[in-house]
């Protein structure tokens, strides 16, 4: 579904590169977490699948089709992209922001407010009660909720998510990954999902990508990077919930 | 001070007069140059925002235009655009840019920067993303830029009426000529109603442009407001009023702004309009020499009084050797004008207007001072209080010192307005006058005579334009017969009787020439 060739990336004024000579693969359907400190390339390397950052050097390729061959907006508008923020904008209504990806695309009215109203179901918000208010009078969790909405909107087959949940409550939190769990089994969605949270990468990820300074360090299943940590940072990272799994494994004979 | 009663039987009188002001100072002066400023500053703050060389220079040069004095400006555009409406509109525009320009690029640069990565993330074009995200959220911060843009034109365009762009200005500007506070009360409240009606038409569009919920009270309430002030400005315009037509043989004439300009300009409508079939349009207190001159060459105005000294030598810019007779003078500047501007200059009134050194003259007959030459040996003891132009003008102080041998004690800069009185009331013992000012009178102060002939002559001349003059002969002849009519003597008394503010100026100039009927006929 989507693939990245050894790319690097450089803000400009920066020495070391942003992403520095990273590849993977996503299949169709998968869910991609990759996890790592605050600078460590991970949002940037999310960005680069929407061009919201254009890599120096190296490939990405989705559904086979080099991405920078794509024009930009076209691009963009396949694939659904949520962020830490939210970014809801202030001036329009709850119903109205779900439905703008739609508005930019000239779908008429009648039919935005219709998708609308179903997505604001499908993220368990009652359109009735949410649609007309404003983004400023619900709650954190209520906006990233508005948030998925969104990027459902034009149903892309692939949803890239930037910290989604890293604003909320732990308990906010935690009905939200849930939540994810379940519409990812009832949309079959391709997910970068990119997080600094070791247990949220456990909950929702298929497979796991760490990334420290720039480069991937090991991508694997939570259980091969527990098992086999390929580097000393994954096996600290991982040493915690290594331990657990052994105690419970233990426990349960 | 005068009773609200009065002041609404001025405004019920002049209903007309102020109809014309008000519907100009609105459209013309404030909602042109403010929407022209709009269609500018916008789109001018969209290309600079994200570019901080140009926009620091663009936020610059409209810096540097804002400190321009509003008259400076007028000055300015006065050679390019001559005088009227358009330099008024252009030089208003340029005012209202720059609070438009700087209130776009801060509420552009102050966006939420998540709002615009969702909306480049779920790709928008950037044309999509300025007009349904970055213009409509920044819109509350824009309309603001627009308010104060808006209130400053009104305020500033009350001195358009310097350059006879019209608006409430007149009814200020001839308030302060004719000392009539009725007429500055009228101006300048009806631009202070304007200014505050247009504010609270902008903060209703800002309330109700604001994202998010609005309170629907508060705005159902200002619209209805809204609703009735533009009805009642609708019924303004649609109400009738004189007809505007212009007859075929009207002839405008233009008068400078200051009283004795007023009274000749009603004594020459009302003469010519006798004495003639012409119909005489007057623009009282148009603005300054240079204004009245530019209006008379660009054919705006058909005639005007001029003075031939101030002819001589801020129109002609020619040096005035000493001692030329005043009949010299008025050669030089008839031959000058029919010649350079193709303009007929008529004989005088009979007075001139010049600088004149006065005293109190219950001082001047203790001592026996007649003429300037008597105060020689007393000046050294003297307090003269002067204008500053006075004190620096060649054919003022630094001249009289070389004609006279003058040497006071102290000189001191004052106000034309202070100075009279100061002199009455003994705070200085001289002052410089101009020769047929109606406070001569009401201080009962002396003229001192040249008698070294130092001071130009500054006759008071009608001024008119060839081409007006060969399509109606009868003018020349209507001109000419005005020929020394009025004496200084008679000007200082109608001078006075308009600083009293018992009469108008159109009431003293009908007085002044029956009488001079009663004497000629």
């Amino acid at each position: 579904m989507i693939e990245i060739t050894d790319v690097v990336a450089t803000f400009s004024g920066m020495e070391r590169p942003a992403v520095d000579g990273v590849s993977l693969s996503i299949a169709k359907g998968e869910t991609l977490v990759l996890l790592g400190s605050s600078g460590c390339g991970k949002s940037t390397t999310l960005k680069l699948i929407n061009r919201l950052i254009e890599p120096d050097s190296g490939e990405i390729r989705i559904n086979g089709i080099p991405s920078c061959s794509v024009p930009i907006l076209q691009l963009r508008r396949s694939i659904g992209y949520v962020i830490q923020s939210v970014g809801l904008f202030p001036h329009w209504t709850i119903e109205e922001n779900v439905g703008a990806p739609l508005r930019i695309a000239s779908i008429s009215l009648t039919e935005r407010r219709e998708r609308s109203r179903a997505l604001l179901s499908l993220v368990g918000l009652d359109p009735d009660e949410f649609g007309a208010r404003y983004p400023q009078e619900v709650s954190g969790g209520q906006q990233q909720r508005v948030g998925v909405a969104r990027a459902l909107a034009t149903e892309p087959e692939i949803l890239l998510m930037d910290e989604p949940f890293g604003a909320l409550d732990g308990v906010t939190r935690e009905q939200l990954q849930n939540e994810l769990l379940a519409l990812k089994k009832q949309l079959e969605k391709t997910i970068l999902l990119v997080t600094h949270d070791l247990f949220e990468a456990l909950v929702l990820a298929d497979r796991i990508g760490v990334m420290h300074k720039g480069r991937l360090e090991q991508i694997g299943t939570a259980e091969e990077l527990m098992r086999k940590p390929a580097t000393p940072f994954v096996r600290e990272l991982f040493e915690k919930p290594a331990r657990q799994l052994d105690l419970f494994r233990r426990a349960r004979g | 001070m005068m009773s609200f009663s009065q002041l609404l039987n001025e405004v019920s009188s002049r209903y007309l007069e102020l109809r014309a002001g008000f519907i100009d100072h609105l459209l013309v002066l404030t909602l042109i140059p403010v929407s022209a400023a709009i269609v500018l500053a916008i789109p001018l703050a969209v290309v600079v925002r994200e570019r901080p060389a140009l926009r620091s220079a663009l936020i610059g040069l409209s810096s540097i235009v804002q400190t321009v004095p509003s008259l400076a400006m007028l000055a300015f555009l006065l050679p390019l655009l001559g005088i009227g409406k358009a330099p008024a509109v252009v030089a208003l525009t340029l005012y209202a840019i720059l609070p438009i320009l700087q209130n776009t690029i801060t509420g552009l640069r102050e966006l939420p920067g998540d709002v615009l990565e969702a909306a480049d993330g779920m790709g928008f074009s950037r044309f999509q993303r300025l007009r349904l995200v970055e213009i409509p959220i920044a819109l509350p911060v824009i309309i603001s830029g627009v308010r104060t843009a808006t209130v400053i034109c009104v305020g500033i365009a009350t001195l358009a009426t310097f350059i006879g762009a019209g608006g409430l200005g007149d009814f200020i500007n001839r308030g302060l000529i004719l000392s009539r506070s009725d007429l500055l009360i009228i101006g300048a409240g009806f631009a202070a109603l304007l200014a505050l009606a247009l504010d609270f038409a902008l903060e209703t569009f800002g309330l109700a442009f604001s994202p998010g919920r609005k309170n629907r009270g508060t705005l159902r309430w200002r619209f209805g407001v809204l609703a009735i002030l533009v009805a009642l400005f609708g019924a303004l315009l649609v109400a009738p009023g004189h007809s505007q037509e212009r007859s075929e043989r009207t002839i405008t004439i233009a008068t400078k702004n200051f009283i004795e300009q007023l009274i000749l300009g009603e004594v020459l409508k009302q003469w010519i309009e006798e004495r003639t079939d012409l119909h005489v349009e007057l623009k009282q207190g148009l603005g300054g020499t240079l204004i009245c001159h530019q209006a008379l060459l660009k054919g705006e105005i058909d005639a005007y009084v001029e003075y031939t000294g101030t002819a001589l030598q801020t129109i002609l810019k020619e040096e005035r050797a000493g001692g030329t007779s005043p009949n010299d003078v008025f050669a030089r500047v008839e031959e000058a004008y029919a010649e350079q501007f193709s303009c007929r200059v008529f004989p005088s009134f009979g007075f001139e207007n010049t600088y004149a050194i006065a005293v109190p003259r219950d001082k001047a007959e203790e001592a026996g001072w007649q003429s300037i030459s008597d105060l020689g040996r007393t000046a050294p003891n003297m307090f003269a209080g002067f204008t500053a132009e006075f004190i620096e003008r060649s054919d003022g102080l630094p001249g009289l010192r070389t004609a006279y041998g003058l040497r006071f004690q102290r000189v001191v800069d004052l106000l034309p307005s202070l100075m009279y009185s100061a002199v009455a009331e003994g705070e200085v013992d001289v002052i410089c006058a101009f020769s047929t000012d109606g406070r001569i009178l009401k201080h009962d102060l002396q003229i001192l005579t040249d008698d070294r002939g130092f001071f130009p002559p500054y006759e008071a001349c009608p001024v008119a334009r060839s081409e007006t003059l060969t399509r109606y002969p009868e003018l020349a002849a209507a001109l000419l017969e005005l020929r020394a009519t009025i004496d200084a003597k008679t000007m200082t008394r109608l001078n006075n009787q308009a600083d009293s503010g018992q009469k108008t100026p159109a009431e003293i100039a009908e007085a002044f020439l029956k009488e001079l009927r009663r004497h000629d006929f």
